[in-house]
């Protein structure tokens, strides 16, 4: 059959997505901790891989529950070229562009849990996506701040 | 000419057209203003812009509003509407009396290069789907508002015999052919191999394969020397993403066969190119052609942190075609965001 236009994505789908954007917020946190001297940035690193320890969490439970194979946080797709390029800058560059990339993954993370949250077929992963949508509303308008706070 | 009220804008209006849009984004206008006033006077040279332009903030940058159309999209329901050159295409005789048939001609590149090869003086059909109509009627005033004649003949690629009549239509009511743009595709993201069904892998090759091989057979009966035919392959032909299993393989192949066409063409007097966009803000993407999360970030790992509009490959399109380029044949010519291919 010909299947068209926008998905709404399936929920093994949904799960490797949430499980990727975990996976490069590890990965960009650890590298900002290994990389930057900026108090804030730092303090941002150390939230978010806290933060999305719990995300994976959830995720693995909601994931079980429902009988799908649960995701291991990986870095895939776009977002491996985003780690590229935050891995090869220093110094304020690196702040701006982590401030940045992190502006833009939670702005896409929370796209992506809003409309699972609404349109998802899996309920243990929609309940998951709503307890979420909170949490990277406020990583976003941090994320806001620290971009705002290094111009 | 200069009298004819719909002839296009001169380069200097276009530079009030920018000023006009300037003045609507008082960012840039602050950060450029003070510096900028004094070269704001015209040399009698009249340079090409007034002011240097900064690739990163020429155009829209994510993140950009969350926003889905069903297949195959309007260019004009998408926020921000994409920029073709209306407002800022110049042209200057470059393609004067050439006949240019372009497929996916009413939004994307292939209405940027339907603008701009209209006011470089030449006449223009484009194709088209039934459902993209409101979008072709915007293009088609466009190019009469150039002084050029416009047709327009939708249809669905994806058919044989549409696509000769297709060919026999644009010679027919041009009265020749000599520029062929094969830019149509398809494009439908898909996480996994699994979600393709045969029917969904059949229409991605019909669009993306098949069409540009019945309408060059078609229209090749019909080009003189110094006909150019150009292909919209992509930067996926060089680095597929993997939502992409299918697109990104039609687009090597037309990578591919612009190289044997111009080996085989060649002797001919016809030359076959290709042009390699990047992330380029047009219908393709918001009607599924990538996820929902990644529309709205759509461009960002660019190193210029933004997609490409069409408007900047226009001039790529009319290189190819025109008689200047008359010794680049066989080659793809890339407007990729600094991604790194072609």
């Amino acid at each position: 059959m010909l299947n068209e236009g926008p998905k709404t994505p399936k929920p093994q789908e949904f799960a490797e997505s949430v499980a990727q954007s975990d996976g490069y917020e590890f990965a960009a946190a650890q590298t900002a901790l290994a990389q930057s001297r900026n108090p804030q940035v730092r303090a941002f690193a150390e939230r978010m891989i806290a933060d999305h320890e719990q995300t994976e969490r959830a995720l693995r439970d909601a994931a079980t529950a429902s009988g799908l194979k649960p995701p291991l946080a990986h870095v895939g797709g776009d977002q491996a070229s985003y780690l590229a390029s935050l891995q090869s800058l220093r110094g304020d560059e690196f702040d701006r562009e982590y401030g940045r990339q992190q502006m833009l993954a939670h702005t896409s993370a929370l796209t992506q849990m809003r409309s699972y949250a609404q349109k998802g077929a899996d309920s243990n992963l929609r309940r998951m996506a709503t307890l979420g949508v909170p949490i990277v509303e406020h990583h976003l308008e941090t994320a806001r701040q620290l971009l705002q706070s290094l111009m | 000419m200069s009298n004819d009220p719909s002839r296009p804008p001169t380069r200097r209006e276009a530079m009030r057209g920018l000023g006009a849009s300037l003045a609507t984004a008082p960012l840039v206008l602050a950060a450029t203003g003070a510096q900028a006033q004094p070269q704001m006077q015209q040399s009698a040279a009249e340079p090409r812009r007034e002011t240097i332009r900064d690739p990163r903030n020429a155009f829209p940058k994510p993140p950009f509003a969350s926003q889905q159309q069903p297949w195959p999209g309007l260019a004009g329901n998408m926020n921000p509407r994409p920029d073709h050159g209306e407002s800022s295409y110049v042209g200057s005789g470059r393609l004067a009396g050439r006949k240019a048939l372009i497929t996916g001609g009413d939004s994307g590149m292939g209405r940027a290069a339907a603008i701009a090869y209209a006011r470089e003086g030449a006449d223009v059909a484009i194709n088209y789907l039934p459902a993209e109509e409101p979008d072709a009627r915007e293009v088609a005033d466009l190019i009469r508002q150039a002084g050029r004649k416009a047709v327009t003949i939708p249809g669905d690629l994806r058919d044989e015999a549409f696509c000769r009549r297709l060919v026999e239509e644009a010679v027919r009511q041009l009265g020749g052919l000599d520029i062929v743009v094969s830019n149509a595709g398809r494009q439908q993201s898909r996480s996994s191999i699994l979600d393709i069904s045969t029917e969904d892998f059949d229409a991605t090759m019909k669009t993306n394969i098949y069409a540009p091989f019945w309408i060059i057979k078609a229209a090749l009966p019909h080009l003189q020397p110094g006909s150019a035919i150009i292909g919209t392959t992509s930067e996926q032909a060089y680095d597929p993403s993997p939502d992409l299993y299918d697109y990104a393989q039609t687009k090597a192949a037309t990578m591919n066969y612009v190289k044997s066409l111009a080996k085989q063409l060649g002797p001919k007097g016809i030359r076959v190119n290709g042009v390699a966009p990047g992330p380029v803000w047009t219908p393709l993407q918001v009607s599924g052609g990538a996820s929902e999360g990644k529309v709205v970030t759509f461009g960002a790992t660019a190193p210029l942190g933004r997609p490409g509009q069409p408007a900047e490959l226009a001039g790529i399109y009319v290189r190819l075609a025109e008689d200047d380029g008359s010794y680049t044949t066989g080659n793809i010519y890339g407007a990729g965001g600094g991604q790194g291919n072609p």
